[in-house]
Order: C-alpha cells, then structure tokens, then sequence
C-alpha cells in the first residue's frame, strides 16, 4: 500500500464528475431495483406513485421516485419480519447487526444490516479517515459507549481496516479516557463535539492536565454540528491542539460525507456511494445551482439490507461553487450541514437558526463553552433568552461581555435576547449530544 | 486512472470467482461457508471501489442514460 497517496481511492475520487453521474445513475437503477423487487413497503410507494423501475431512464427521472419519511419506516417497523417490518430486502437470518437511532425526533428507528452492508459502513469510513489524514501509523483513541447507536462502530473498524492500532475507550469514565490517552500516546480520536469540549474542560478543571499537551494530532466529529460550526472547530482545535474534521452521517443513511484535511471550509459528498439532491423547501424543486440552501434528499446507492432510497434527510444544505485543493471531485456542501429543517423555527416573526447562535457564543473569547437558549411566549408575544458561562477569569467582565452578546446576535440573527449570566460550570453538562435548544412553546401547544 | 485500472478488475473477477467455487466446494463445512461469506462481502466492496464501474458501463460501453459513451 502507498501510505502517501492522498486518496483511500483514486479511482473512485479523482474520477471526472460526468463519469460519476453515470455511476451514480446505473446505481440508482439498480438499488431501486432492488428495493422495488424485494421489500414490499418500498413496493407499496411506487405501486401507488405508478412508477417502476423501467421509467428510470435518465437523472432528471429519479425525482419522480417518492421520498421516503422516517415516520414512514416508524410505522411499518415492529412487525414482521420481526423487528424491521417489510422494508427489509433480506432474509432476517442474513442480517448481522441491529442498530437503532437516537429517538431525539420520536420513536427510534430500527435499522438492519448484513454483514456486507457492515463492510460498506467500514468502506465509507475508510475514505473519510484517509482524507482526514490516518495512516497506519496512527493510534486512535475512540471514547464512545460501543452500544445500539451506531455513532463510531464503523470509525473503528475502518480505523483498523486502514491498518491503524485501534484502543476502544468504552466504559472508562472521562478522566480515565484521558489518562489512557497519555499512558499510551494515542494520536487521534473521533467524539461528539460536545464531548471534545467536555473533555478538555475536564482534563483542565479537574486534572489538572492540557489536553493540548497529550499529543492528539487529528480529531474526528460526528453526531451533531459543531466542527461545521467554525468558532466551535477554532475552540476544538485551540484546546487540543489538533486538527478537527468535521462527518456528517445517519444511522439510517451511512457516512455520507467528511471534511478532507485541506478544510475547505465544507464537506465532501460521497459521491460514488451517495446520490445527494437538495430540494427547494418551498417548492420542492431540485437545486443544482450553488449557494442556495434546500433540504438534502439522500440514496445510499449500496446499502442492501434496509435501502436509503430518496429519503428525506431534513439536513439543511447547499452546494459549493468551487472545487477542494484537495484534487478530489466529489462535490463540497459548502459550510457542511447548517442546520436541520425541522430546527430552524421562526422567533418573534424571525427564522432563526439555532447553529447562528453557537456561532456567535464560541466565537467571544471570556464565555465558556456551554449555552442554553430559551424560548417561550408571554400573552402572544415570544421571547428569547440566552443563559451563557463566563469563562473562568473573566467573571469580572460580564458587563463588557454581556454588550458584545447582545450586539452579534442582532447582526447575526435579527433578534433581541434577554441574557442570564452564570458562574462556570453551572449549566447542565451533556455527555454526548447536546439539547441546549429549549422551545416552550412546543411544549405547551404539544 | 479509471480507465487503466481494468487489469484490477480482472483479478477482482478472478477473485470472487474463486471464492464462490469455494463456498460452492465446501459449504457443508460452516467454517469455510461463514468465512467464505466474509471473503465475499470484503470482494463486494473491492467491485464498489472498482468493477463497478466496468460492470455498470461507465468507464465503456453505453452510458447509463443510453447516450453514446463520450
């Protein structure tokens, strides 16, 4: 193997972008195919939407295929075959791993896959750690729970299938992660962003270690924005001194997309094993055009077991007019994903995206990492307030600090906040994902 | 790059092919079936990496929409 090729795969990154929409189309077919001969859920939508798999001729035919809702898959799954219901293409005796997600939207969804659908996970992630720049010299740390989510399995297994040493961090607590970090030098890990930040702050306050000093080159991020977000990747990075990627993938899509070490300020798509169309979210219209946000549409093109096949993501995106340095030609998401649909809400007659205001709070030197928004009405009028930490050493300075808040987020989202102050480490601390986006008044219509 | 990498294809062929007359073979034996399995879904990923692209008409032959091969 050439450890200094820049791609896992030449053949398939550097290939032309016409000859990659060939590939992309012949695979369409024939997942589509696939899904239309095997799984009667996915039978059921193209019956009633009169389509086969004859009518997919050309790319502009694929957006007459129906997308597919999460909901959707929640309401055929717990049946048989048990649990994953009729859109499983496979015999039950072929599938090899259950996975299940997170349930932050509503009931978890089951997703199956065979032992070659597992491989292909590794595949995916083979690409994105080598264009992040692991080689088998690295020694990756991965402190996740090894549990139902699947979160960093395939990380680790294409770690290993790369040729790196691989230490899993389950179990430990947070300050013995750390001191395995520095026992054995490790040179990577993959971690939420919040659980990045977590860590740092752990290893400082309660260590009495800096993180920057344990010799972590290269971090990987998944599972919610954050190394997308570039004051929060400056905070990462600053830290640990390390370079932060940025992944973006689905429990029930795959590792659609990554961040190469150039950091083009966006993500590359997988284009070989991935179809991303981004919908207008008004009028549904395809956009190809770069620079418009629309909701991403996806199709995992090799994913056998439970296909991906136009599934309605609710990732917010859009597509970058210039190439990456990095010589690849998947196409770059300029930004990466910059929100979800279903979380940008409107405030006060306003649509605010919650990414806008982690923005601005990590990018004030003096506040700490933690935030939490608020937002609730009184009589018909909203309202919307920030709780922040100030950072330790700068609990003098909140007058100072309180004016900068106040004036970026106006410049930045249009609104005016009401903003509590707290002393260090007393907003709620999560331990993988965050929630810090509090909208009451859900609850209460809910 | 693509297109010079028709000699892997080949070997790749080569590959599954030996690995399915071994399933064939020994199948009875479950540790030549359940690994055998394994060799061939590794074989998958390497027809993902490239035969695909053969097997699928890109690199010649037809394009996937039917219009000539340019």
């Amino acid at each position: 193997m050439a450890p200094e090729s820049e791609y896992w795969n030449p053949v398939l990154e550097t290939l032309d972008p016409e000859r990659l929409r060939d590939l992309q189309l012949a695979k369409f077919k024939r997942i589509f195919a696939w899904a239309y001969e095997r799984s009667r859920f996915h039978r059921r939508l193209y019956d009633e939407a009169g389509i086969v798999p004859a009518d997919i001729r050309t790319f502009e035919d694929i957006a007459r295929v129906p997308k597919v809702e999460k909901s959707m898959m929640r309401g055929v799954q717990r049946k048989d075959p048990f649990p994953y219901g009729d859109a499983l293409c496979v015999p039950l005796e072929e599938v090899s791993e259950f996975r299940q997600t997170s349930g932050t939207t509503g009931q978890p969804v089951y997703q199956a896959d065979t032992w070659q659908d597992w491989e292909w996970w590794a595949e995916c992630w083979a690409h994105i750690l080598w264009a992040q720049g692991y080689r088998p010299s690295d020694r990756v740390f991965i402190p996740f729970g090894y549990n139902i989510f699947v979160a960093f399995w395939a990380g680790h297994y294409a770690a290993e299938k790369i040729g790196c040493e691989v230490v899993p961090g389950g179990v430990l607590d947070t300050q013995a992660r750390i001191l395995k970090i520095q026992e054995l030098k490790a040179t990577a890990m993959m971690a939420t962003p919040t659980y990045v930040l977590g860590m740092a702050e752990t290893a400082k306050a309660k260590m009495d270690i800096d993180p920057a000093t344990l010799g972590i080159q290269k971090i990987t991020c998944a599972g919610e924005p954050g190394a997308g977000i570039p004051a929060t990747k400056q905070r990462m990075e600053s830290a640990w001194n390390a370079k932060v990627y940025d992944h973006a993938g689905a429990t029930e899509i795959g590792a659609w997309s990554y961040e190469c070490r150039h950091q083009p300020g966006g993500m590359h798509v997988n284009e070989a094993f991935f179809l991303v169309e981004i919908e207008d979210m008004d009028t549904g219209e395809i956009i190809s055009a770069p620079g418009r946000r629309g909701k991403m549409v996806i199709t995992a093109l090799d994913r056998m077991a439970q296909p991906c096949i136009r599934f309605d993501s609710k990732d917010v995106i859009q597509w970058d007019a210039e190439p990456c340095s990095c010589g690849r030609t998947f196409a770059l998401i300029k930004g990466g994903v910059l929100g979800r649909a279903d979380d940008i809400t409107k405030v006060k007659g306003v649509l605010l995206a919650p990414a806008a205001i982690e923005e601005v709070v990590r990018s004030i030197e003096g506040l700490g990492d933690e935030y939490e928004v608020v937002v609730d009405k009184l009589g018909d009028v909203d309202r919307i307030k920030l709780k922040v930490e100030a950072a330790p050493g700068a609990e003098d300075r909140v007058r100072e600090l309180e004016a900068r808040l106040k004036d970026q987020l106006r410049v930045q989202t249009n609104l005016g906040y009401r903003i509590e102050f707290y002393d260090p480490g007393k907003l709620p601390r999560y331990e993988v994902k965050a929630k810090r986006f509090k909208d009451m008044r859900k609850k209460k219509e809910a | 790059m693509a297109a010079s990498s028709r000699p892997i294809h080949e070997k790749i062929q080569t590959l599954k092919a030996a690995a399915e007359d071994l399933a064939a073979a020994g199948g009875d034996i479950p540790a030549v079936a359940r690994n055998t399995a394994r060799i061939l879904a590794s074989v998958r990923m390497l027809e993902m990496g490239i035969s695909d692209l053969f097997d699928l008409g890109v690199l010649d032959g037809a394009r996937a929409d039917g219009r000539p091969a340019g």
